[in-house]
């Protein structure tokens, strides 16, 4: 059985790909690149947000985020008893960082995986559970190109022959988290004016 | 991109507006009462920091997905 990894002196990081490998394994292996890829996009705009959208602080020995206001000038229109004409009022009002931002939560959401997959070897287990007796174990290779090309059914040997793993992914905008969602939406309330409670006269 | 939105401090309708025009200094109207908001001279450094790190950050993800 061939090595899938050739450790000699000249060539140290020479991979082959002709070794047999579990075919979950196999199958598994561009997913999981793909899923610690969207942890690291997600990581990093997770990092963005507390960073730039948020202070920390040190409240009772207790880290709080605290959001990072952003003054915002709010212009109002009153318009005179005469209806002729209008005064404008000038308000000054906050709002959180957060809320100004255009925050898209990008991730991949579609892998496509495609190779031809050679099943080399079948092995089994003994199942621990009664429903199953043996359990199946696959292994297989990625199969080479030339071995593809190849219609009469022949399989060449050929030292030059390449495995090839196709992988499309393709990255798009989510709907923001709940999380976020939430966040906005308590923070979006809270610049509502609120009405002060009127003081009875005695 | 989608439309962002601000609800109005007067009557709560949304407002939109876009983050790179306010930074530029421009208005946006209330649709309903016609209030007008804008950014504040005093907080636009902060905003734009905060919008040049988003930018670096939206090329870095571009560049790490290519």
């Amino acid at each position: 059985m061939a090595e899938s990894t050739l450790d000699t002196p000249n060539s140290p990081h020479v991979t082959r790909f002709d070794g047999e490998l579990n075919i979950e394994s196999i199958i598994s292996a561009p997913l999981i690149a793909a899923s610690k890829a969207n942890a690291i996009i997600l990581n990093g705009q997770t990092d963005f947000i507390l960073n730039n959208c948020f202070r920390k602080k040190e409240i009772n020995g207790k880290e709080i985020y605290q959001p990072i206001m952003v003054e915002m000038s709010l212009n109002q229109p009153i318009a005179n008893r005469d209806s002729q004409s209008a005064e404008s009022n000038e308000l000054y009002f906050q709002m959180p960082m957060l809320c100004l931002l255009p925050l898209n939560a990008i991730a991949i959401d579609k892998v496509n995986v495609n190779f031809d997959l050679e099943i080399t070897s079948v092995n089994s287990y003994k199942s621990g559970t009664n429903l199953f007796r043996e359990r199946a174990v696959l292994n297989g290779k990625i199969a080479s190109s030339c071995e593809n090309k190849n219609k009469k059914g022949d399989v060449q040997s050929n030292n030059q022959s390449t495995a090839r793993l196709n992988v499309n992914i393709n990255v798009n905008k989510l709907p923001l988290s709940k999380g976020i969602l939430t966040l906005l939406d308590l923070y979006s309330k809270s610049i509502q004016p609120i009405q002060k409670p009127t003081t009875e006269k005695p | 991109m989608n439309q962002q939105h601000i609800p109005c401090p007067a009557c709560k309708t949304p407002i939109p507006f876009n983050v790179y025009q306010l930074l530029q200094g421009m208005q946006f109207v209330c649709p309903n009462c016609y209030a007008v908001i804008k950014l504040s001279a005093g907080s636009k450094p902060l905003v734009e920091d905060a919008m040049s790190k988003f930018e670096q950050l939206k090329e870095k993800q571009t560049i790490s997905n290519k």
